[in-house]
């Protein structure tokens, strides 16, 4: 339809150029972009904040509590028993990691292949990866037993003169998972540096011009500080994207390398990090799509992010799909009969087959509405997905761990699991821990990259002509002195 | 802009490399020193020499990022002279417009070509507007 109104317009030896779909809807301005995003930090939150932020604080309080008791009491209120020593700690703690991976995959690796549409997501992306991973390292940091000799993980010269196990993967988690999250608050901070000075500017002086102009570094954005800037991210983005698919691949080496039927196989880190990138799109649409709505962000954010970012729900979803049914061959192929039965008792008559039920249903059935470009966009569907799938990778996370487990080498040892109050409040309240950070992030930082999308903008182009409505355009039919293409619609052209 | 400033590639990645080489040497270093040459760690049948390499490749991977991330932040403030509190600029009455949707050219006094006259009217021959005059000591 759109093509048609445009197809009276050139002449028939120009090319025809299709038009692309505006990343920035309405042709909002500069000035347009850092009133709305600043509006946000800068007037009073809406009701609907502050009706979600309270329960968030209760339910951290919560956390605290169970963690708390916990210390007091001992790792026994948690369930697991023998053989189940890991369980919901642990399942909590790849699901909340998984989820982290959305960000930096937003950030760096659509970065590294010019996906211009990131700009709008990639600050509230980072900030999820950042909350996420800080629920996440709760997990391990209490299944321990003794949270305060934690200190032992790190290569510290100590009173036993015993070094600590560099061959083993819980290890090598420890270095991965903070060293992402190191390198993520890195990439996050300079990432905002060019928006803290535009808040500094915007503010009255007092304390919150001290508080962003001393976060802002003293930034004034000229030509050097950029230039050094682009090559810093660049760099940056380059780091990340090695990083994010290695930390997924490393947690799933705890499981791989070892000797376990059902964890000992080589699809594992593929498919984890497919995982996590899956479930952490699904999080990222869960937050986003509320929040473009409060905050009228719907120019910033429009139906082609959402449409984009289901299509990567749908793809991650499918691979995870044929990672889990290449499982089940591998079991029955691999003629091992105890990779088989521990198959057979995951997804066929075990004591938790319906969390596997929930986990196929959820994460490979679910996504695939996105299909249909009439469910990409509806965001009620798009939401009833993400639900699904952020649900789904709980419980695909709950199977790879516990149903293993629960049905151990030993069949004398066979016990099933059954969380305590405990378990289930902790975790409960991670999602306030979370909400919590995520608030308080969209109270007091630019939600949305101000700099890059001005970027984006068509009027950022050095090709564009404000003349015309499309924005950007071939270089030939531009207005050069030493060119002869006329420009149509001008003199020579008509001539 | 780079072109017409001058300005030649940065020097980051450099920094970043030998940063990152920093980063794997260190990592290498404190698990052969720990693992084999102080305290033979013996242990899920591996061999406490040489050969025990493969197993510490993701501590060296995850280092060498974590080590580049850091030479990359402090390597590009180092470059471009920040952080600081303040700045002669600042205290622009337009100077805020910077980081909304305006943009200025600032030529600074130490410019081999810098006069106070020459300068303003050089800036005005070329169509500025709003030329004002900071001083400060930088």
């Amino acid at each position: 339809m759109e093509a048609t109104s445009h197809a009276s317009a050139p002449t028939p030896s120009e090319p025809r150029i299709l038009e692309r779909e505006p990343l920035v809807l309405n042709n909002r301005s500069y000035s347009w972009i850092t009133n709305r995003i600043c509006g946000i930090v800068e007037n009073k939150q809406p009701f609907l904040w502050w009706i979600l932020f309270i329960p968030s604080v209760i339910l951290t309080g919560v956390t605290v509590f169970c963690f708390t008791y916990l210390i007091s009491t001992g790792v026994g209120v948690w369930g697991q028993k023998q053989p189940v020593a890991w369980a919901w700690d642990i399942t909590n703690f790849v699901f909340w990691i998984g989820i982290g991976h959305a960000g930096t995959l937003i950030s760096a690796i659509l970065f590294l292949t010019r996906q211009k549409w990131r700009t709008s997501v990639n600050r509230a992306a980072e900030a999820m990866t950042l909350f996420a991973v800080m629920c996440a390292g709760l997990f391990p940091g209490f299944h321990v037993g003794r949270v305060w000799m934690v200190w032992f993980l790190a290569p510290i010269p100590n009173a036993n003169a015993i070094w600590q196990n560099f061959k083993s993967p819980l290890l090598w988690d420890v270095f991965a998972v903070s060293t992402y999250f190191t390198v993520s608050v890195i990439f996050w901070f300079i990432g905002l540096v060019p928006d803290l000075a535009t808040l500094r500017d915007r503010c009255k002086p007092g304390l919150r011009k001290m508080l962003y102009g001393m976060f802002a570094l003293g930034w004034r954005g000229g030509n050097r500080h950029w230039s050094h800037y682009e090559t810093a991210y660049m760099l940056l983005a380059a780091l990340s994207t090695p990083l994010v698919l290695s930390v997924h691949s490393v947690v799933s080496f705890d499981f791989a390398t070892s000797v376990v039927p059902g964890w000992h196989t080589t699809i594992f880190p593929p498919y984890f990090v497919a995982g996590a990138i899956f479930g952490g799109f699904a999080m990222v649409l869960t937050l986003m799509i509320p929040a473009r709505k409060i905050y009228g962000l719907q120019d910033l954010i429009t139906a082609k992010h959402i449409d984009n970012m289901s299509k990567i729900i749908l793809l991650t979803g499918t691979i995870v799909g044929y990672a889990y049914s290449m499982e089940f061959f591998m079991a029955y192929y691999s003629a091992n009969k105890y990779e088989l039965q521990t198959f057979q008792l995951r997804g066929l008559y075990g004591p938790s087959v319906w969390y596997y039920y929930c986990m196929f249903g959820f994460n490979v059935f679910a996504p695939q509405l996105f299909w249909s470009r009439w469910c990409r966009h509806n965001l009620w569907v798009v939401m009833f997905v993400c639900m699904c799938v952020n649900a789904g990778m709980w419980f695909e996370r709950y199977v790879i761990i516990v149903t293993t487990l629960e049905r151990h080498l030993t069949p004398g040892s066979w016990r099933t699991f059954s969380p305590t109050w405990v378990d289930i409040w902790t975790f409960v309240g991670t999602f306030g821990l979370f909400m919590m950070l995520f608030l308080l992030f969209l109270r007091f930082l630019p939600v949305i990259a101000i700099g890059e999308v001005k970027g984006v903008l068509p009027q950022s182009d050095p090709h564009y002509d404000p003349d015309r409505e499309k924005g950007i355009q071939e270089e030939d039919l531009m207005d050069y002195p030493d060119r002869h293409v006329a420009k149509p619609g001008t003199a020579a052209a008509t001539a | 802009m780079d072109v017409a400033m001058g300005n030649p590639r940065s020097k980051l990645p450099w920094l970043v490399f030998f940063g990152g080489a920093t980063g794997f040497t260190v990592a290498f270093l404190m698990q052969f020193l720990t693992q084999v040459v102080i305290y033979p760690t013996v242990v899920q049948g591996k061999p406490t020499d040489i050969y025990t390499l493969p197993a510490f490749f993701p501590v060296m991977f995850e280092l060498t990022i974590l080590f580049s991330a850091f030479t990359t932040l402090f390597g590009l403030l180092a470059l471009i002279g920040l952080p600081r509190l303040n700045h002669p600029l600042f205290a622009s009455k337009r100077f805020p417009k910077f980081s909304d949707d305006g943009f200025f050219v600032c030529i600074e006094a130490r410019d081999a070509k810098f006069t106070k006259e020459g300068t303003k009217s050089f800036l005005e021959g070329i169509g500025g507007k709003n030329i004002e005059l900071v001083e400060d000591e930088i």
